[in-house]
């Protein structure tokens, strides 16, 4: 976004204060300052020059999840994501950021990872002698929390995937960050750099279609890298092998289970109805909602893990909360980051519930009815 | 002046997280829906700000607060959604700004009795979207549902907005409120002496729980004709009213065009007439046959055309804003028999400018118009012309024996118009209950500015507004404290 565009949204702001009612932040914190209302508010005097750029302000500027609820909600078409990322953008160049983030940045541009780990471990996950990087027209892309912390999810779709007999490359050690977090940091050079890194890996190994189980990363790949790739999150492409009778649901899970939108699968990548689907494919689930789901459903706080994890935990608590006090006995998501920070917050504010990633429930129910003849199988019709 | 022993003793009261002096924030609630006005005419309204803002989440959180204003004399703005462009949650003189939007708990739900006991702080959206489950709805709401809360539309009056012409105004709803005095007394109202409260813009005490009635959701119906003739379309308006329809507004040509502008797809004639009605199946059919035979005249649209912009009606009113990007909105309330009249005469007042009218249902053959003027304030001069018009609006309305909707800050000099004699028992009554004036002073009742001198600003504004510009400009360099001073030499309400 450019200076002028944002100066004309500052202005353009109305001030109605819709973009609280489904704000993480706001509903967990409650100040102004902390809204888009505010946020523009304060940002048009700091324009004006009759405010100072000060410590609070700066580092409320990363205190938004960027979940875009607000942008659902404004009636005037402000899009602060945008704005936000723009400010992030410039505090970084100026070194104005607050020191965490300085870092944050410093480390994703080291490591390609936002947990600090190292470059070289990326593919530690994977037996020694599995093939990498062969050529393929189907790209499996782990992502940074399967690649470091979470195994269990890649491992568990590539099950599926091997059983039958789906034919796919994994990056492995040469797997590097997709540019989301980057992004997020506002580091546009370093995730320019790291986009076309990726972009040029991909086409040396001939892939089309890239699938992927982060969130995170299939949201990026759908906005910030080139549309001459396919990209399908793996909800997709089990729905569609469901629909065609590849993969079956037997044995029964009976619990009434609560599905999460994660903001980058729902809102930011428009998958609604695949998690569902597969959901509802497995006999004795009973599938209840959310208060606000969908493109209305409030964000679990995970994206703001890095600037405060206590709030984002307290988020986090607020929507495990709600989940037992709509009935459920089982909360799945589709987001990797959804699931460490609801995991974190149940714990953390002492609340019991089963809290699962989809891929990890699959493996135990899904049964294999017959193998698919092509590569084809994941493109779209 | 608030002090540090204040804030001590407020953080003793809420806790170290429900409270805040951050600059930045203070700032934050020292502005309302009104963002395009000049700083610098909140700075000749003689305006402190907030001094500390507090978060309470109790009735007796907001008893013990006020029990320490009362004593200690530190004004009280009592703030909801802030979704109100009046300035009636303008901290003028200082002290503590209580939001009161983390007291958000639904405490009771009786289907049977039909009402439920809300937090004050509680928006109406968030209750309507939970009510649904129990197959219940509100009645009266308003426009800015989505961020306006239910204690704020009954101090506000709300007497405008969806369901208002089916259930009457928000005070008819209202069984029981919970209000925390001035002293930090603690009262149960009952249905009659609730009325007190409705509409007194915190100025009587703040209104922490409400008990209002609810409604079994029934079947609706909506409708949407469009009009090429104004008289058509306004005949129409008044015989539908009669017709007690849950929904009924009109968008003007105006209006329609700009927001064709902003990318919406609207057929752009004089008047489009929406309508929207609840009932059983037998009652929708009797009145969709008197709907059809009212609306004759006009061009219908498909059900589903009428249910979308029935839908889109929070969201509408602000849709074009970007093409501004500020927007001057001035309301009024009219009787539906003078419409004709009313809009001619806006379209007078209104030469040159750009501008589109929207209307909220009201009760007892009336209707609020929005009128909502489109400029820029960077461009100051011909921005301070535009605030100039607010006084033409308050003429015009009282000509067709109608009123300003809402009063706050920027129509406290109408209140002698509006209320006569009645404006010194209005008075009486609000200073018997708040002996010390800090709840919201120098608003409503007590214009923080006499007037005349209102009035010679305002047409100041209009004829020479680059003195005004200038007078603004100079007034940066005099210190608020000596401008209050003034003021209160000739007869303005400063505490």
């Amino acid at each position: 976004m450019t200076e002028q565009e944002i100066i004309e949204q500052v202005y353009t702001c109305a001030s109605c204060g819709y973009c609280r009612f489904g704000c993480p932040v706001y509903n967990e914190i409650g100040f102004e300052s902390l809204t888009v209302r505010g946020r523009m508010q304060i940002l048009k005097k700091i324009l004006e020059g009759k405010m100072e750029l000060t410590k609070p302000i700066i580092e409320s500027i990363y205190m938004c999840a960027q979940c875009e609820n607000c942008n659902i909600r404004c009636p005037t078409g402000v899009d602060f994501v945008k704005i936000s990322e723009a400010l992030r953008e410039t505090l970084l160049k100026n070194r104005l950021a607050p020191e965490v983030q300085l870092m944050l940045t410093e480390n994703l541009a080291r490591d390609s990872n936002p947990f600090r780990e190292p470059l070289e471990e990326r593919g530690a996950w994977l037996p020694s002698d599995y093939p990498q990087c062969k050529k393929s027209e189907n790209l499996y892309y782990v992502g940074c929390t399967g690649s470091y912390s979470l195994n269990r999810i890649p491992k568990s779709i590539m099950r599926i995937l091997d059983n039958i007999g789906f034919e796919y490359t994994l990056l492995g050690s040469e797997e590097r960050c997709c540019g989301s977090p980057i992004l997020r940091a506002g580091d546009r050079e370093t995730a320019t750099k790291t986009i076309e890194r990726n972009v040029e890996k991909f086409k040396s190994l001939g892939v089309k279609t890239i699938i992927t189980s982060c969130a995170g990363c299939h949201k990026t790949f759908l906005h910030d890298y080139p549309s001459e790739f396919n990209f399908v999150h793996y909800t997709q492409l089990f729905t569609k092998l469901i629909n065609e009778g590849v993969l079956v649901f037997e044995k029964e899970l009976n619990e009434k289970v609560i599905y999460f939108d994660g903001c980058d699968l729902g809102r930011h990548s428009g998958i609604y109805e695949e998690p569902r689907e597969i959901l509802r494919a497995i006999p004795g689930v009973e599938l209840i909602e959310f208060q606000y789901n969908r493109e209305e459903a409030e964000c679990c706080g995970g994206p703001i893990l890095g600037a405060n994890a206590e709030l984002a935990r307290k988020i986090a608590a607020t929507r495990v909360q709600e989940a037992i006090d709509r009935g459920a006995t089982f909360l799945v998501t589709a987001c990797p980051t959804c699931l460490l920070n609801f995991k974190e917050g149940a714990r953390t504010a002492g609340i019991q519930l089963q809290i699962q990633d989809l891929p990890l429930l699959l493996p135990k129910y899904v049964k294999v009815m017959k193998k698919v003849q092509t590569a084809g199988a994941v493109k779209d019709e | 002046m608030v002090i540090t022993k204040d804030i001590a003793i407020l953080t003793d009261i809420v806790g170290k997280e429900r409270i805040s002096t951050e600059e930045s924030e203070l700032f934050c609630y020292s502005r309302d829906l009104g963002n395009s006005i000049p700083d610098e005419l909140l700075k000749a309204y003689g305006m402190l700000g907030a001094e500390v803002v507090v978060l309470p989440k109790t009735t007796e959180e907001v008893s013990a607060i006020l029990e320490y204003a009362y004593e200690n004399d530190i004004p009280i703005t009592t703030r909801g959604g802030g979704s109100w462009a009046l300035g009636g949650v303008l901290p003028m003189d200082g002290g503590i700004v209580i939001d009161m939007c983390r007291m958000n708990t639904i405490k009771t739900v009786n289907k049977e009795d039909g009402y439920v006991d809300v937090g004050a702080g509680i928006s109406w959206k968030k209750l309507m979207d939970s009510l649904k489950t129990y197959g219940l709805m509100v009645g009266a709401h308003p426009s800015s549902a989505v961020s306006a809360t239910v204690g704020g539309f009954i101090a506000t009056g709300g007497g405008a907005g969806t369901g208002v012409p089916k259930y009457g105004t928000v005070g008819d709803q209202v069984l029981s409120l919970k209000v925390v005095l001035s002293s930090g007394k603690i009262i149960q109202t009952d249905p009659w002496n609730s009325w007190l409260f409705t509409g007194s813009e915190g100025t009587l005490g703040i209104v922490t729980e409400a008990t209002v009635k609810v409604f079994p959701l029934r079947e609706e119906k909506h409708y949407l004709y469009y009009f090429d003739s104004l008289e058509q379309g306004t005949e129409a308006l008044r015989k539908l009213s009669n017709l007690e329809p849950y929904q009924l507004s009109f968008l003007d040509r105006g209006f329609l065009s700009l927001l064709n502008q902003a990318g919406e797809h609207f057929l752009e004639r004089e008047l489009a007439v929406s309508v929207g009605i609840t009932g059983t199946e037998e009652e929708l059919k009797a009145k969709d046959v008197k709907i059809t035979q009212i609306c004759a005249a006009g061009q219908p649209q498909p059900e589903y055309v009428a249910r979308d912009e029935f839908e889109n009606r929070f969201k509408i009113g602000l849709a074009f804003k970007c093409l501004g990007p500020s927007l001057f909105v001035q309301e009024i309330r009219v009787p539906l028999r003078f419409l004709k009249n009313v809009l001619d005469d806006i379209a007078e007042l209104l030469k040159g400018l750009t501008w589109g009218i929207e209307s909220l249902g009201s009760d007892a053959g009336s209707i609020v118009l929005s009128v909502m003027i489109l400029g820029d304030e960077r461009r100051e001069l011909e921005y301070l012309q535009t605030f100039s018009l607010s006084a033409g609006f308050a003429n015009l309305a009282r000509k067709y024996c109608g009123t300003v909707y809402g009063i706050g800050l920027h129509n406290a000099v109408n209140m002698r118009g509006i209320h006569n004699e009645g404006l010194d028992v209005m008075r009486d009554i609000r200073l018997s209950l708040d002996k010390q004036n800090i709840l919201n002073p120098g608003k409503t009742t007590h214009p923080r500015i006499p007037g005349i001198f209102v009035y010679m600003f305002m047409f100041m504004m209009k004829t020479v507004p680059f003195l005004v510009r200038f007078i603004l400009d100079t007034m940066k360099y005099i210190p608020t404290g000596l401008l209050r001073f003034a003021f209160g030499i000739v007869g303005g309400n400063i505490k």
